[in-house]
């Protein structure tokens, strides 16, 4: 496969939330803002990269059989070095991000990534599998923070550009339903053309 | 009155879905009819009060007493995959007809974030085993709700005429959004 | 490498060496990461009890007590200065807010006034109820400086109070309101542990040599500098045993402490109780008899030739610690009773301790 293609499709082609709809809870959860979006996706960045590339390297030690239970032991072993790391250097982002970092282990994102790809490929595909997949989701993540933070606060990344209250319900819940579903037809506009 | 209050405000309140984001894969993927909805609601209920239980035995008789703590994610995930193994092959032989119902729902929990998600929330608010068993269901409960609500939803949407940008996944989120809404309005009661 | 089979051996070693290799490595990295952890969770409280009280000279984390209240349990961090608690931050929390819990850290005066607030945790919703957070707004501003017991109502104005609360975002601040009072009603009635003071024919009882009267139906006043004491003379037959004495301190820490204390008919002292103070509660007020030793340390002193004083001031008695003032105070209610038990020349023929054989 053309490694360039294999790097960008997780951008738009196969965005893990924009088109396959998967990871929706970090997706929705995190992204009241466009840093705590990026800050999801980086965190399930590094875990899909790292769990992509160990599951590649010992795909041949792992019986068919016993396969998943083995990856779920990989990725949730990268997710709580992620918590810790996160809990010592980055508090203020953990308190804000909470559950769902111990919860990227049931992102079937990562998992699917494991199963579908890196234990079917070598390891360089695998690593830019796992690179472009990640960025995909990162950009998916900031891409909706930042639309709500915009609509929701009236700033992006904390910088306030119009002295008001937002339009709040895109800080809500209900708001990252509708602004997620919003994106979702705006990209599958895009995707056509 | 304080397990009627968990129970409010896990149905209504903090619905797990509607408001705290858990769980989205099968609200999306099993919500296009309303028998599915609730198969799916009585699999999750089953599953995730068992798994509260189990992982709750296992964070104060092992974790704690070790202070092992750090390897919670690992293992709950590791506990909760086998148990929902063990649950549908123990169906299969005691009772079929409850297996037919739930069955083919079983293989989506270990990957259902609702499940691990109110096992940590479980301990994590530090709740006795009873009220945890009652957070357990409670959260069950008003995932089954807001499950089958979508469905009836779209079910209705099957015959409406959608915007041709919108149609499908946009839709189906904007519903979601608007149900959101409307579970807003119970804020503030308990 | 071929892939291998799935073989029973070969499935849970597989396994097995995965499961070895993700703990340890695990272990490892919370060992790392652990003091960073420890550290950040450290920082954010100590900045958090800095900046709710006044400056302090203590570690008020090694000197932290908790208290069991409806619901949960507060933790109190002491702030001592110079022997002297000047206030208290207290780790409260409420389960009412939007979405659940929210911790925070409220910073009280002895006297129950707010000096400070901090939230600690919370899951409020960002842009909206996470306004309670001191960096974003200046709700807490309108709390600072204000003391409950003062026609301060700690409630929104919805609800009938002083507080404002936050556009969009009552169920938010009124929770944080709830969390502000918990911390000030534990801390000001103690809630968890109250002790009866005694009464003032308890008090004589208890303090008193054996006797056989009523002490309390014979009782009388005297004048001395300028301050009405009430004596209550003990006796078996004629013979007097002793009397008590109740004697109030010049300050206390909030206010005056009264004592009843008695004496022998050598001036000793046989017994001390507290009839009233308002000291700080679980500092000042450690001078009940109920809730420490301290009175233990008077029984069998004669002020006429032990030093009625705290240490710092060059007597025998040991402070209760972070209460200087109020220890001060008790010293000096019982120096006065003794005075007032030995100046035979202030009531003309009732002397002590004449009566005395």
């Amino acid at each position: 496969m053309d490694q360039a293609k294999n790097f960008t499709k997780g951008f738009i082609r196969e965005n893990p939330v924009f088109i396959l709809m998967l990871g929706l809870c970090p997706a929705l959860g995190t992204t009241t803002s466009a840093f705590n979006g990026m800050g999801m996706g980086l965190a399930t960045l590094f875990v899909v990269l790292m769990s992509n590339i160990v599951v590649s390297l010992i795909k041949d030690f792992v019986p068919n059989k016993v396969r998943i239970p083995a990856y779920i032991v990989i990725i949730a072993s990268f997710v709580t070095i992620v918590d810790l790391v996160m809990a010592g250097y980055m508090p203020a982002l953990h308190d804000q991000l909470g559950l769902f970092i111990p919860l990227i282990v049931v992102n079937c994102f990562v998992l699917g990534r494991a199963e579908a790809f890196a234990s079917r490929n070598t390891l360089v595909s695998s690593i830019i599998d796992g690179t472009g997949m990640g960025l995909g989701f990162t950009l998916a993540l900031t891409l909706l923070g930042a639309s709500r933070e915009i609509l929701g606060s009236y700033a992006l990344f904390g910088h306030q550009f119009i002295q008001e209250d937002g339009m709040l319900v895109f800080i809500l819940a209900p708001g990252a339903f509708i602004a997620l579903g919003y994106l979702i037809a705006i990209i599958d506009k895009l995707n056509k053309k | 009155m304080e397990y009627i209050i968990i129970v409010l405000s896990a149905i209504l309140v903090n619905n797990i879905v509607l408001a705290q984001f858990l769980g989205l894969c099968p609200f999306f993927g099993v919500s296009s009819k309303i028998s599915t909805a609730s198969g799916m609601g009585g699999a999750v209920m089953f599953v995730m009060t068992i798994a509260a239980i189990v992982t709750y035995l296992i964070s104060h008789y092992i974790l704690i007493p070790l202070d092992l703590i750090y390897l919670r994610t690992i293992t709950y995930i590791l506990v909760i995959s086998s148990l929902v193994q063990m649950v549908e092959i123990m169906l299969k032989k005691v009772s079929p007809p409850l297996y037919q119902a739930l069955g083919i729902f079983l293989p989506l929990m270990t990957t259902n974030c609702a499940i691990l998600g109110v096992a940590i929330l479980v301990i994590q608010q530090e709740y006795t085993l009873m009220s945890g068993v009652v957070f357990a269901i409670a959260h069950a409960l008003g995932f089954t709700l807001a499950l089958v609500l979508l469905a009836g939803m779209r079910e209705q949407l099957e015959l409406l005429n959608v915007p041709q940008a919108m149609k499908g996944n946009p839709i189906i989120l904007v519903a979601a959004g608007l149900l959101a809404m409307a579970f807003m309005g119970f804020a503030g009661m308990v | 490498m071929a892939k291998r089979e799935s073989t029973f051996f070969n499935m849970v070693f597989a396994l097995l060496v995965i499961t070895l290799i993700a703990s340890a490595s695990l272990g490892f990295i919370y060992e790392l990461t652990k003091e960073p952890i420890e550290a950040a969770r450290t920082a954010r409280k100590n900045s958090a009890i800095n900046s709710v009280v006044p400056d302090f000279d203590n570690n008020p984390v090694e000197e932290q007590y908790t208290m069991e209240v409806a619901g949960g349990e507060l933790v109190f961090y002491p702030a001592i200065r110079d022997g002297e608690l000047v206030g208290t931050a207290i780790e409260t929390f409420t389960n009412r807010g939007f979405s659940g819990e929210i911790i925070l850290m409220v910073g009280l005066l002895p006297d129950g006034t707010i000096h400070g607030i901090e939230v600690l945790e919370h899951r409020e919703t960002p842009g909206l109820g996470d306004k309670i957070e001191t960096g974003k707004s200046g709700f807490h501003l309108q709390f600072e400086g204000n003391n409950p017991a003062e026609d301060f109502q700690v409630r929104i104005r919805q609800d009938g109070g002083d507080v404002d609360a936050i556009t969009a975002t009552t169920i938010s601040s009124r929770a944080y309101c709830d969390a502000v009072m918990r911390a000030w009603n534990a801390y000001m009635h103690d809630d968890a542990v109250t002790y009866e003071l005694p009464s003032r024919e308890e008090a004589v009882e208890r303090v008193l040599p054996p006797f056989g009267n009523n002490p309390l139906r014979e009782d009388y006043r005297i004048q001395y500098l300028g301050r009405a004491y009430n004596i209550f003379p003990g006796r078996r037959g004629r013979t007097y045993t002793g009397v008590a004495v109740e004697s109030t301190s010049d300050s206390g820490y909030i206010a005056p402490v009264r004592l009843m204390v008695g004496f022998d008919y050598t001036g000793t002292i046989s017994g001390i109780e507290v009839l009233e103070h308002s000291e700080s509660p679980n500092y000042g007020d450690l001078i009940e008899n109920a809730r420490s030793n301290f009175y233990k340390q008077f029984i069998g002193k004669n002020p006429g030739e032990d030093q009625i004083r705290i240490k710092e001031d060059g007597g025998i008695i040991d402070g209760v610690s972070g209460a200087t003032t109020s220890s001060r105070a008790y010293c000096h209610a019982v120096r006065a009773a003794w005075e007032v038990f030995m100046k035979k020349d202030l009531n003309q023929g009732k002397l002590y301790p004449e009566y005395f054989p």
